[in-house]
Formats: C-alpha cells, structure tokens, sequence
C-alpha cells in the first residue's frame, strides 16, 4: 500500500503504492499506515530525512470520498479529519527534513500531504498539474490546504485556489512559489533524497518559524476588509449563497490566516464538518461526484455488449437538432459524413471535420448514422446503423437519441420495448465519444428532460399570464440556483420607477413563493416521469435535470430537492402555493408514503 | 425630570484629504478644543460635570483607550470628571446626546457634556476591523453591502435619478455657503488653534460654493466598481430582489465629505442650570433608535423618525424643522419621500455633503445647527435623523424653551 525503503544515504523513501486501485487514494487503512511509516522514520536515528513518493502516474489524489463520508456524523467526520491533520502536523513538526517527489499531478489531499512537506520537487510534466480543487466537490481542503497554501504563498495568492480550484502546471507553481523545484523525471527521486540527507537539522516549517510573516506582511485591518468583505460579496454573488463550500472555506482562511498553525487547523476542521455535513455537500456529492462521473464512465452499460468505436459518424437529415448534433461531433473532433439535404453546403467552421456525403451508400463507411431524415430508415444501409428521430417513434426497436440544449452534458437514450441491450450500448459508446453523459430513458410522448423543461416553462408561462413581473421571475430563477434566466431581460425594469417600503416587502415575499412554485412543478414531473417508468431511477433524473435544464446543482436535482427539503414539507409547500393544479393521486400517494415513514427518495 | 441644553460648539470641519487642515492634528486634540471651548464659554466649574460622553466611529489607534477620558483630561477638566466614549456608527454623537438626557431625566446626572470626535484622516475608515463586514460568516448571513452601494440601491428603489441626487447636492453647498456667509455658524464654531496660539482653522473648508449641476455631471460614479465588480450589487438585489439594474448614481459630489471634526453639547437638569446662572435652550422631546435593513445600511431614519414621534406624541407635521444627516443625497430624499417631509423644512442650512460627516461627531451637530436655526427663525420644535451602520437609525426631537 506504501513501501518503504531506507536509502544508504539515509532517506527513508515512503512511496504510495496501492496496487489494489487504479490511484492512490486517502482512505483509513492507508493513513493509518502511512502515520505508522512515518513515526518510525522520525524516530529510527539511522534515518536522516524522509522522501514522500507514489508508484502511480500521479501522487496522491485525496480522500476516499465513499469511505470519508460513509457516515455523516459530525464528531465521527471531525475525528478522520483530525487525525488526518495530526498525521501531516507531525510529519512537518517532527524535524527530520521531509521532500514530497511529484512524478505526477498532486491535487486535494495530494496536495496537501505536499504542502506539509518542507521541501517540494515537481517532475517537468505538461500535463502535470496542481491544486486544491476540493471546492468543485462542494468540499473544503480539511488536511491544512486552507492553512498552509496562505502562509505559503500569500492570502490573495491562494484564494482562486482554493475558492475556485484553480490547478496549475509545475512551472506555474515554481513562480508563484508552491513548489522549490522542477525537475526532469528522472532527477527526481535522486534530488529528493540529495535534498532530504542534506539539511542541517532540526528542519521546520516556516509558519512554525519565530518571527514568520504572511508573504506580503500581516494583513492589516483595511486589507482585511478589503479581501474579505469582498471576497465574500463575489462568493454570494457567484453561488447566490446557495453553495457551503466557498463560504466555508473563505471562513477558515478568515479565522486561521492570522494565527499559529494550529488554531488555524482546528478553523479549518470546524468548516471542513459542518460543511461536509451539510445537505447541499451530500446532494453535490451524489449527484455529480458519484452520479455524473459514473454515468460518464458508461457504469449502467449493458454487461458483455462489444464496445462500439466510432471513427467517422454518418448524420442525415438538415433539420437544426441534426446541426446541432454536427456541432456536438465537431466540438468533440469527430469525423462527419453528412448527407443533407440536395443544395447542403458545408460551413466553414465543420470544414475540419465534416464532408459531405454525395449518395446514401456513402454512409456506408459510417460505423454510426444518426438519421435526422425520417423519410428514409436506412435500415437497408447498414446493419448496424442507429438512427434518431422523435421520442414518440422509438417503437422500430432501435434506440434514439436526444440531445439536450446547447452546451448542455446530457444525451437521453430513449429505449423502447423492443430496443436491445446492444443497441443501447452502442448509443452510450457515441455518447462517450461525443463527450456526452448519457441517460437512458423509456419512451413515451416526450422525453424525460422535455416533460421537467416544459412543466418548468409552462409554469413560467402561467406566472407571467397571472401578472408577476418577469423581474420577480428572473431574480427567483436566479436564486434557485437555475443557471439560465427564464425570460429576457425586461427594458421596461430599465426605467425609474419609484416604489415603497411595503412594496419592497412584497416583492421579497412573492419571489420566495415562486421559487418554491418552480421548484414543485419540476420535482412533481420529476416525478411523475418516476413513477411511470420514464426515467428509472432517482439518480438519473437528478443527473439529467442537472446536465439537461441546468437544474441547481446543490439541491441534487428534483428528486433531490424533495429529499432536500423532506416528502412532508414539500407537501405542505406545495398545498400553501395555491395554484390551481391538482396533485395526481399516485404522486400524493407516494409523496405521503415517504412522508409518513421518513422515507427519502435516495435512501441515504 | 427634564433634560435640557443648555449649549453647544464643535470645531470647524477639516477635509481629510491630501491638504486637509487637521492632518497633523490629533483626535485628542480635536475634542480637547471642543471640549474646552464649551467650558469656557459657559465658565463651567468642571466638578460639578457628571460625566462627558464622546462618540467615536472608529475607537483604535490614536482614537483607541477611552478618548473622551483622555480628551477631558488634556482640555484640563478635573480629575473627577470620568469620560466614556459611545459608538453607534454615525448615530454615535446624537446617542451621546439621547443617552445624557436620559440619565439626567432619570436623576442619574445633573449636568453631563455630550458630543463627539472622529479624524478621518488619522484613523482611517475600517481600521478599526470589525466582524459585520469582514467575517465571511456573518457578512454572509447579514448580507453585508457598502454603504455607497446601498446609497446607490435606495436611490433606485426610490426611482430618484442622477439628476434627483446632483440637485440636492448642489442645495447643501449652496446653503450651506449662505449659511457661513450671513453668519448662521459664527455662535457655535470654536477655532482650532495649536500650541503656539496659531489658529490651525476656523471656517468649514468643504463647502464648495461653485457647485453646480454642471460640475458635479463631471464627477464618476464611486460605487459602482464595487457593486457591480465585487458583487455587492448581487448582494443587494438578493434582499430586493425587484431591482433588475442597480443605478450608480452617487459619487464624490453627492455623498457626505470625509472630514475631521468634534463637538460638544452641554444638559443638564433645570436646578444645575439655574444654580451656575445658565439659561436653557432647548430640551430633548424624545428619541429612539431602531434596527433596520442591514444590507443598504440607510433605511433607518424614518422608522426612527416614527417611533421618536409615537413617543413624544406627535405627528410628523409637529416637527417645523428637520436635520437628516446627509451621509449620501439619497438618504434625506428617501426620508422626505417617506414622511412626505417639505424640502425646504429639511437641512435650510446645507448638511454633510457640503460640510462634510465627521463620523463620530456629527449627531451633536445636528443637534447643535438644529437649536441654532430653531431660534433664529423664532420657531419651536426640531427633529435629527440620522442613518446607521450595521442597518439602524437614530431620531430626535428637540423643543425650544
């Protein structure tokens, strides 16, 4: 799991090996392990100073998020983090000189085993990068990253770090001072270990270093209005304070960056519980850590199905959604054979990738069709062509696809009765090869992301037809978290209109009961598509309304917004927006079964 | 028990800019003036003084440990007297104010000097931290903005335009220039004079006469790099969430000028008065101060003003003159929109737009201008308003004798 090696040079060489994963990863048997290693490198005299290395291609890559959160407790989640910290607090503290040898990319946990080395050799890899970006994760750095990369580099200097996740290059990291040196791949171990049996000791930390100073001095009671009031204001304004894990960790920067270490440490291990345990982390987490990537990863692929390599797509058809599928091939470099319609011609920016296809039998090269053409099936063409047309006409047995909107994720495979598993694997590998996430969906009149995105607009539509400003509209969309204003900006609200206190309150009151009016027309479809056996899953029409309608991601999806906000509450919420729809009775059936037992929709 | 004023002062009111003329003068010095000046215009034995209370908007540094303690004792007040210095923001002055006649009215005090003290240009704007607006937590939950953008968002929830603001502006230069001229401010501004029996300033020296509509159309909006930038804009429009374009109207010319100053105020219950051979000018009415939105930080004034007058018993149309601190133009236009208040009842003699907000100071000015015009045009009653940091507001009636 981590070798260790003791060098004749008297480098004790401790390197991440976990054989039985594809990355090396932070979980309790392995920091177990590696607090083990390095106590008996401290304390074995015949060891001068300790090298930190992994046998992967990368270093380190963080915590084993399925293992770390398996349970939410706070004091149980403080209790990993702290002893975490206290692995790292001794590795720096213990005065032997310790070198992190990067042979690979080193972010979050990685990085933070780095930052509390004394000493850091990069290896010169392009594609090599570096970062906290625990905050994408709806997650705070809880090993030091929020203590030790201020100190290291300055507080304005780590704030897109660890605020936005910003990763950068090894050389990028020499200049701004992450790390002492780059190195050719080769050297580096070797330099390590010259480094680490060099140093005259007891070797400490700067930041544990009398007299030690912010880089760029102390900030003053100005400047620290300055960074984090606005700072603060950026965050609220970017995440419409929707999102813990920005503010969380702006707090444990705020709190710790003007004290010792370890006060430091324990601001940060307060913010990194309370934001781990907070609902928005865990629906960020299993929506897109888990949800999304496994769903990129193709998990739900029908087993045995021979995987389809699609080098040159054949698209029929000239209407707009096959453009736009062209768009998805060319953006994702994949070579086009297009058969339009007789007077097609070729845009200059799908030069690179399209060509025209002058006959039907062209197509025949094509290891896929997408066949925009609905007069013609193709069927005759190639075996195994796949074609796409609407929703409602999946009952040929092939499948169909559908792409979301533009720069949307989401491809919906609509399957029908009689639709085959390896058809519908073929449909996930395209997906793959054109950069999408697919989710596959059971035919019906519309699809999945169709019937959530039109009881969303339809609801929308209702609100302006009752009268309510476009403005109260946006501004809920926005708060909700949407990430596409409903509808256009109106020029009227341009004007200067005057208005009273009363009705500054009424207006605060009527987008709190639109927001809550959005949000239960898109969980009631949600669903409605559940129980019907559109969508078949929770977690996929939490992932396809976050990747298709750019459904906010810290609720989970609508599914998770019930869960969110509990099958009780959403019913009375529901039942106080007076609107005139009536509850379909298995929806209410359902939602009241989850209510009475405590059920949540996600079963965590 | 009444509480009654018996007389104030304040120094000149210095720019705190490059040039200003009490950069090389202390805050301490700066209340001392004050501080003498009132005790020697009334020949107060200072024994006899209960307690002088200071506000102060920024208490660290060389305003920090106590200054009005320390300015009582440099104006050579007797060692008995103890001092304490009061900060609610802006208010801070008028508190010192409010909260003397309350303990003179309680039998507390007998005679008690109130007022205050701020050099901005010594002890800068947020040198003295403070969680409300830098602590991420709680400048988060309370939805922290700066005031010049929640200047700028109350004006566009008001609906008042560049123009609106500009206007009344250039009124408070203009009156207040008038003011100076025909001698309004000549009783109650005592000079400040250095060691060597220099006078150091004498005369208001923001006041811009010149000011016109068309000089000040030059003039950049400040605000707007930070709301629309920094994001306080969003801030703001999470709390009024009907405003779709924050308007960034204010600037340099229509928001209160940076200055250094201090004043003083003199109460007392009506037997001290009597004993000393003093005459009272006025009594304090009432007063209150409320909470109010802490995101633009300026709607207090008129929810005080409510409250002050439910106290007293009185309607807005009681009060024949109004003093509304002018932290930004926008604020007394939202209070005379609010309490459908005649503009030329309000701040007749210019405000801090033209002569400038010295923080901690400025409640007992008002108080002081307020008594001033009151008597000159033989009138009775008076109200002082002002907005407050952290979302609060402050308001006081006061009534001649």
């Amino acid at each position: 799991m981590i070798d260790y090696d003791v060098t004749p040079e008297g480098a004790a060489v401790l390197t991440w090996n976990m054989t039985d994963r594809p990355v090396n990863v932070m979980n309790d048997e392995s920091l177990k392990l590696f607090a083990e290693l390095i106590e008996h490198a401290i304390t074995d005299s015949t060891v001068k100073g300790i090298v930190i290395a992994s046998a992967k291609r990368d270093f380190v890559t963080g915590a084993d998020l399925v293992s770390f959160l398996g349970d939410r407790t706070p004091h149980i989640i403080f209790e990993k983090a702290r002893f975490t910290q206290s692995i790292l607090r001794r590795l720096e503290t213990g005065g032997k000189p310790v070198c992190a040898a990067l042979a690979g990319s080193a972010l979050g946990g990685g990085m933070e085993i780095a930052l509390a080395c004394h000493h850091r050799i990069v290896a010169d890899k392009p594609t090599l990068r570096l970062g906290l970006p625990e905050v994408t994760l709806g997650l705070l750095p809880g090993a030091g990253g929020t203590q030790r990369l201020p100190r290291l580099i300055g507080v304005r200097a780590a704030l897109p770090f660890l605020l936005e996740g910003r990763l950068v290059t090894a050389t990028e990291a020499l200049g701004i001072g992450m790390v002492h040196e780059v190195v050719a791949e080769t050297d580096l171990l070797p330099k390590a270990i010259t480094w680490v049996t060099s140093q005259a000791t007891p070797v400490a930390q700067p930041w544990d270093t009398k007299g030690f100073t912010l880089p760029g001095g102390t900030l003053g009671p100005v400047e620290v209005y300055q960074v984090f009031a606005t700072e603060t204001a950026r965050i609220t304004a970017r995440t419409h304070n929707n999102l813990p894990a920005p503010r969380h960790i702006l707090s444990a920067i705020y709190e710790g960056h003007n004290s010792d270490l370890d006060t430091g440490l324990k601001s940060e291990l307060r913010h990194f519980v309370s934001c781990a345990c907070s609902v928005e982390s865990k629906n960020i987490l299993r929506t897109n850590f888990f949800g999304v990537s496994d769903a990129a990863k193709l998990k739900g692929r029908p087993a045995h199905e021979k995987e389809l390599k699609v080098e040159l797509l054949g698209v029929t058809g000239n209407s707009e959604t096959v453009k736009a599928f062209i768009d998805v091939a060319v953006a994702a470099r994949l070579p086009v054979k297009w058969h339009g319609s007789p007077h097609t011609t070729l845009p200059p920016e799908w030069a690179d990738y399209v060509t025209l296809a002058e006959t039907r039998e062209d197509l025949q090269q094509c290891s896929y069709i997408i066949n925009g053409d609905e007069s013609n099936t193709l069927t005759d063409l190639v075996p195994q062509a796949f074609l796409w047309s609407h929703a409602n006409q999946a009952s040929d047995g092939r499948a169909h696809l559908r792409l979301a909107g533009p720069g949307r994720r989401l491809i919906e495979i609509i399957r029908s009765n009689t639709t085959t598993n390896s058809q519908i694997a073929f449909a996930m590998d395209l997906s793959r090869r054109l950069r999408k996430v697919p989710i596959v969906i059971q035919a019906g009149q519309n699809t999945y992301i169709e019937r959530v995105g039109n009881a969303y607009s339809e609801t929308v539509r209702q609100l302006v037809n009752d009268g309510i400003s476009p403005v109260l509209i946006n501004s809920a969309a926005k708060q909700i978290g949407m990430d596409s204003q409903p509808l256009p900006e109106s020029e009227s609200a341009r004007q200067i209109s005057r208005t009273t206190p009363n009705e500054w309150q009424r207006a605060t009151d009527t987008v709190a009961w639109i927001k809550d009016v959005l949000l239960t027309a898109q969980a009631e479809e949600a669903l409605r598509c559940l129980d019907d056996g559109t969508v078949s899953t929770p977690l996929d029409a939490d992932i396809a309304a976050v990747l298709g309608l750019g459904y906010p991601l810290h609720l989970g999806g609508p599914i998770g917004y019930i869960d969110t906000i509990g099958a009780g509450k959403f019913m009375d919420t529901r039942a106080s927006l007076k609107r005139d729809a009536p509850i379909t009775p298995n929806i209410e059936q359902i939602l009241r079964k989850h209510a009475e037992s405590s059920l949540s929709f996600h079963g965590d | 028990m009444q509480a009654y004023i018996y007389d104030h002062v304040r120094t000149p009111r210095a720019r705190s800019g490059r040039g200003g003329s009490f950069r090389e003068i202390t805050p301490t010095a700066l209340a001392a003036t004050a501080l003498r000046s009132i005790r020697d215009r009334s020949q107060i034995d200072t024994t006899l003084i209960d307690d002088v209370s200071l506000g102060c908007v920024a208490p660290v540094g060389e305003q920090g440990a106590n200054i009005a303690r320390t300015a009582l004792l440099m104006a050579d007040f007797d060692q008995s007297v103890p001092g304490v210095q009061v900060h609610r923001y802006c208010s801070s002055g008028l508190e010192t104010c409010n909260t003397a006649a309350a303990q003179i009215a309680a039998g507390v005090h007998q005679l008690a000097v109130a007022g205050g003290v701020e050099s901005l240009s010594r002890v800068p704007l947020f040198l003295d931290g403070g969680s409300v607006h830098s602590d991420p937590e709680v400048a988060t939950y309370t939805g922290y903005s700066p005031q010049g953008v929640g200047a700028d968002v109350l004006a566009t929830l008001w609906g008042f335009s560049r123009e609106d603001v500009d206007a009344f502006a250039v009124r408070s230069h203009q009156r207040a220039a008038g003011a100076w001229d025909a001698g309004y401010f000549n009783r109650s501004v005592a000079p400040v004079i250095d060691d060597n029996g220099m006078v150091v300033l004498a005369r208001d020296e923001a006041i811009r006469a010149s000011t016109s509509m068309e000089s000040l159309s030059a003039l950049k909006p400040s605000f707007e790099f930070m709301g629309v930038k920094s994001g306080f804009d969003a801030v703001c429009q999470l709390r009024y969430p009907h405003i779709q374009n924050v308007r960034h109207i204010h600037h340099a010319g229509n928001s209160s000028g940076i200055v250094d100053g201090a004043s003083a105020v003199l109460l007392g219950t009506r037997e001290i008065g009597s004993a000393i051979g003093l005459k009272p000018r006025a009594r304090i009415r009432s007063y209150a101060s409320v909470g109010s939105d802490p995101t633009i930080m300026l709607t207090g004034p008129a929810p005080a003003a409510r409250k002050a007058l439910d106290r007293a018993g009185m309607s807005i149309s009681d009060i024949d003159l109004f003093e509304i601190n002018e932290a930004f133009a926008a604020v007394p236009l939202a209070f005379m929109a609010e309490m459908n208040v005649d503009p030329e009842r309000v701040n007749v003699n210019g405000g801090s737009i033209a002569m400038g907000h010295p923080l901690g100071a400025t409640g007992a000015i008002l108080v002081g201008t307020l008594i001033d015009e009151l008597e000159r045009r033989n009138l009775q009653t008076g109200m002082i308003a002002i907005c407050v940091g952290a979302g609060m507001g402050t308001a006081t009636i006061i009534e001649r004798i």
